[in-house]
């Protein structure tokens, strides 16, 4: 098995450990990154990094660079990957679907908490 | 004229005197012999004063001759028919020299004498008389005439005699023929008992003053009715003492009753204009008040001599329009319903009076009457009081106005709570979420992960609280409408401000400039005053900038009515082409450094749009920030 590049986008310092600690379990080889809001994953992107992650967990409200603005960013960037990225929010806001919709690069909508099933589901893409 | 000379009475001798007497009064003897038709008239030079005609030839038949035609028949036949001893008056005319016809009256007595038939006796010149009886007859028939058109009776009353000559509508009116009227004492008798004396006494003064005597009374008819008379007569007097009084009677019953029923109307009306709650009032076209109730000057605050303009208006006494400006006196329905020749209605006067030192609402209307020739006589006005409804109509549009204020409230209040309810259902499923996740990975993990996650449990739960304190503050908040307004001088409430916020400031070595010259003052709950100047403050602490010298200007300005305060400061700005709509949203924050938790500009925000005033913010990164706070409904 390739080990697969996971990266989160949430300000949430807890919730890097629980999603990091979560995919350990499923799949120990996995590599995960971590950044605190959109401009820092934009930041790296642009960098032309070695590593790209394969899936990409991106939270909605965060300081200095939202998730939406990352995504409205990053659709009209020359930057292209072959990520898969989820929206990984706490919102149940039936409007945030909806606007998350519009953006094609946005595999699927999915509401906090996280569960071992998704991340199993969202690894299996790539097995 | 050849005088008969072989008269028997010329054969006697007769006294000079009883001749020149005969002569004085026209009065000639005659003798007229009816067997030999031959006639002696008493010779004597006097005899001039008969004229007859020429043509006369003293003889019987040429007496006869002379005689006017209408009288001729009469004359034969009652000479025809003589009865012994008898005496026999004749009026005739005869033909004299000028052409006239004089009335001649003869007197005679008829005897018998040697065989011959004998009418011995006087003739008398009595045109003048007879003129003036024609002339009298003429008059009455004229009176009469008169007084029988005007519907109305004549009378001619003799002092003396106390006869009366009645004529006209007698009958008609008295009842009475004008023979069963009579003389003074039955006219009297006929007077009803309680205005018998009154009435002789009127015409006892009237006739020794020689004045009009002019009474009414009630005269009894032959029915037993009663009629009212009015009567009026003139005396004609001889040496200062009245002989004849001329007067004229008429029935005014029929007056007297419409009159009185008039009079009662009349007094029926007045009362009920004296009853009515609204003002009524006739003016002529001089815009004098010709009739008027009581109502009407009372509404008006004015005294009944200064409601028809004899005395002086009151200064204080003036008249607004429903919009509250003075009214002009050419603006009040009178003058303007003179001018327009229409009416004028539904004007609404505030009328302050001054003697009630009150204000009080009338409904006018005045509407113009116009005589036959369409000619303006009067304007009727009536004046109506309706403060009670303008009071319940100003009451009802302040309700109304609460229930718009409250409606607009209770949106407000709503949009607020579904803000919160997003905020809470936001803020608080975060922190859940997270636990949630923490502890399904506590049961599948090993020991330290198991710590680890227990450990980071106890922060979210930690902050999970700070965010239910936070949301609590701004609840408090949206409670707001409780707190009372106050008047707050902004310089005495910055000063507080600073000095809590004294060791952060000086730290940073900030600045506050601050002028509230322009409005020193608002009204404004002191919490919600002290919190945003706070909020603020301690904005522009967090963010101030680390290259310049951090400044803070604070400023105020009036505006209408509104006061608008100006917070800038030249720190690390905001960049709103990102954040314009998240600046003041809850737990936001747009920086990584410091302590900065986004819960005070959501507050301030909601404290201000509690208070429905508006905050808008203008900020340049590395520039600095203005926030704009427009306080409204500060000078009502």
């Amino acid at each position: 098995m390739n080990s697969k590049v996971i990266g989160l986008v949430d300000d949430e310092e807890v919730f890097h450990w629980l999603v990091e600690s979560n995919v350990k379990m499923i799949n120990d080889g996995c590599k995960f990154l971590s950044f605190f809001n959109g401009e820092e994953i934009l930041n790296y992107l642009r960098s032309s990094p070695a590593v790209i992650p394969n899936i990409l967990l991106l939270d909605l409200n965060m300081p200095v660079c939202s998730g939406w603005r990352f995504l409205e960013n990053y659709a009209n960037s020359a930057v292209k990957t072959e990520m898969d990225i989820y929206i990984l929010s706490s919102s149940i806001d039936p409007e945030d679907k909806v606007r998350a919709k519009n953006f094609s690069i946005v595999r699927e909508f999915v509401s906090k908490p996280i569960s071992s099933d998704f991340l199993k589901r969202a690894l299996n893409r790539f097995s | 004229m050849e005088s008969p000379t072989d008269s028997f009475i010329g054969n006697h001798v007769l006294d000079r005197r009883i001749r020149t007497t005969l002569s004085n009064a026209k009065i000639t003897l005659c003798e007229l012999n009816l067997t030999t038709r031959i006639i002696h008239w008493s010779v004597d030079q006097s005899f001039h004063f008969f004229e007859f005609s020429k043509s006369y030839d003293g003889t019987f038949d040429g007496y006869f001759k002379l005689i006017h035609d209408d009288d001729k028949e009469r004359v034969a036949k009652s000479l025809e028919h003589l009865n012994l001893d008898e005496y026999i008056t004749l009026e005739h005319r005869v033909l004299w020299t000028d052409g006239t016809y004089h009335w001649l009256e003869g007197i005679g007595k008829y005897y018998q004498e040697d065989g011959m038939s004998l009418l011995i006796g006087t003739i008398q010149d009595i045109t003048e008389r007879k003129r003036l009886e024609i002339e009298r007859e003429d008059w009455e028939r004229r009176h009469k005439l008169v007084a029988d058109a005007a519907g109305v009776i004549v009378y001619d009353y003799d002092i003396e005699s106390g006869s009366i000559i009645w004529s006209g509508n007698v009958k008609h009116i008295l009842s009475f023929s004008n023979e069963e009227m009579g003389d003074i004492n039955r006219w009297g008798d006929l007077i009803h008992p309680d205005d018998r004396e009154s009435t002789f006494k009127a015409l006892e003064e009237a006739q020794s003053q020689l004045k009009t005597f002019e009474v009414y009374y009630r005269f009894r008819r032959k029915d037993g009715e009663y009629r009212n008379i009015y009567d009026k007569g003139t005396f004609l007097s001889d040496d200062g003492k009245a002989k004849r009084m001329l007067g004229m009677m008429s029935d005014v019953t029929e007056l007297m009753l419409s009159r009185m029923a008039l009079t009662q109307s009349e007094n029926r009306f007045r009362s009920l204009m004296n009853n009515l709650n609204v003002g009524v009032a006739l003016y002529d076209v001089n815009m004098v008040p010709v009739m008027h109730n009581k109502t009407a000057f009372t509404l008006l605050g004015m005294t009944e001599s200064q409601f028809v303009g004899t005395a002086a208006m009151d200064n204080e006494w003036n008249v607004i329009d429903s919009d509250g400006d003075r009214m002009k006196p050419e603006d009040f329905p009178i003058p303007m319903c003179i001018k327009e020749k229409k009416a004028i209605k539904q004007v609404v006067m505030g009328v302050f009076r001054p003697i009630t030192k009150d204000r009080v609402w009338l409904m006018v209307d005045a509407e113009p009457i116009y005589d036959h020739n369409k000619d303006l006589l009067h304007v009727i006005c009536t004046y109506m009081d309706f403060s009670a409804r303008k009071r319940m109509e100003e009451v009802l549009k302040e309700k109304n106005q609460q229930l718009t204020a409250s409606t607009k409230e209770v949106e407000r209040r709503n949009e607020r709570l579904l803000e919160f309810a997003q905020i809470v259902s936001h803020n608080l499923r975060s922190p859940l979420s997270s636990i949630a996740g923490l502890s399904d990975l506590y049961f599948n993990s090993n020991e330290k992960d198991q710590d680890q996650a227990v450990s980071y449990i106890k922060d979210v739960c930690k902050k999970a609280l700070e965010t239910i304190d936070d949301l609590n503050k701004v609840l408090k908040v949206q409670q707001g409408d409780r707190i009372r307004s106050e008047k707050l001088r902004f310089e005495d409430c910055l000063s507080s401000v600073i000095e809590l916020m004294k060791i952060s400031l000086s730290e940073k070595n900030i600045v506050v400039d601050a002028d509230f010259m322009q409005a020193p003052v608002i009204k404004y709950p002191p919490i919600f005053l002290e919190n945003i100047l706070l909020n603020l403050l301690s904005n522009s602490i967090k963010f101030c900038s680390k290259t310049e010298k951090p400044e803070v200007i604070i400023r105020t300005k009036k505006i209408k009515n509104t006061v608008i305060l100006y917070f800038t400061d030249n720190g690390l700005g905001i960049d709103l082409s990102k954040h314009k709509e998240d600046i003041f949203s809850f737990g936001k924050t747009f920086h990584l450094n410091m302590d900065s938790k986004g819960v005070g500009l959501f507050l301030v925000k909601n404290q201000i749009r509690t208070m429905g005033d508006e905050i808008e913010v203008d900020s340049k990164v590395n520039e600095g920030t203005t926030f704009k706070i427009v306080f409204k409904n500060q000078y009502e």
